[in-house]
């Protein structure tokens, strides 16, 4: 059995008022191959997703030629998950 | 008898060149009296010429000092400068333009020329692309941003960084035509705002 090396992410995204839900429905749809999770969310971000990619260059590419060129994007701040730190219920 | 004749032809002539000479002379002054009231009804035009070229001027030089300064193109300061050259240069292009500025019509054929040279200029440089919208990218490190190019972001690995932040701006590019067009507009600017000096202070 192959073990499967994931680099996992929380990416926060800055968007105009109101694109919010369209920017949560865009990383569902159109990149559900590496985003797990999008919501959007109140205070400092708009909009909030987990992400999985097989190597940490594919994230970047993935947060630098796609989510940023999605339509509103203004900022993303992305935060690596520390692999050994991370728990999930 | 012929001293006679010669003084009297003498005297003819005097009084013949006194004519000539009061009648150019009232000539002359009905030509300044014309152009004085030319002059005066068209100042406030001139007036708005001048005020168009010198803005201009001192807000183009304020964008090629900062333009060669700044370290960040996206800097704001520097676009907001970017804005204000551009409205001036519409402002000035739009003043010596006949149609809106009937001033231009009796302005010095020369003058109108330098004006219009300057307005040539303009476009050359209005002309290229300046203005583009890209993404910045920084990384915070031990809790500090510190500036990263998009080609060495992609090099980074896991733990390289605390945080990835890339943000969209408009960037201001630098002029990429000829340089002596700069200093081309510069000067043609200073033999406009010469030349208007001399006219308003006719």
């Amino acid at each position: 059995m192959q073990s499967k090396a994931v680099v996992s992410a929380f990416v926060l995204i800055t968007v105009p008022a109101n694109r919010s839900g369209d920017v949560v429905d865009r990383l569902m749809d159109d990149y559900s191959e590496f985003v797990v999770e999008a919501a959007a969310v109140y205070g400092e971000a708009d909009v909030i997703a987990k992400m999985e990619t097989p190597s940490v260059d594919q994230l970047h590419q993935l947060v630098m030629d796609k989510i940023q060129n999605l339509p509103g994007v203004q900022v993303t701040r992305t935060f690596i998950i520390i692999p050994h730190l991370h728990r999930v219920r | 008898m012929t001293a006679a004749v010669l003084a009297a032809l003498a005297a003819l002539a005097s009084a013949l060149a006194s004519i000539v000479a009061v009648r150019h002379q009232n000539r002359v002054t009905e030509g300044n009296e014309r152009k004085r009231r030319a002059f005066e009804r068209h100042l406030p035009h001139y007036e708005r010429i001048f005020v168009s070229a010198r803005s201009l001027q001192d807000s183009f030089r304020d964008y090629r000092i900062v333009s060669r300064r700044v370290t960040d193109r996206s800097d704001l300061f520097l676009r907001q400068l970017l804005m204000i050259v551009s409205k001036s240069a519409y402002d000035y292009c739009y003043e010596v333009h006949w149609r809106h500025n009937p001033g231009m019509a009796y302005l010095d054929l020369n003058l109108e020329s330098k004006c219009l040279h300057v307005r040539d200029l303009l476009m050359q440089w209005l002309s290229h692309p300046r203005i583009t919208t890209g993404d910045v990218s920084s990384i915070r490190v031990a809790g500090v941003y510190v500036r990263r190019s998009l080609t060495d972001v992609r090099s980074l690995k896991p733990g390289d960084y605390q945080e990835l932040h890339i943000e969209r701006r408009v960037v201001v590019q630098p002029f990429t035509g000829d340089p002596r067009l700069l200093a081309d507009i510069d000067s043609a600017l200073t033999a406009v705002i010469v030349d208007l000096k001399a006219v308003m202070a006719f």
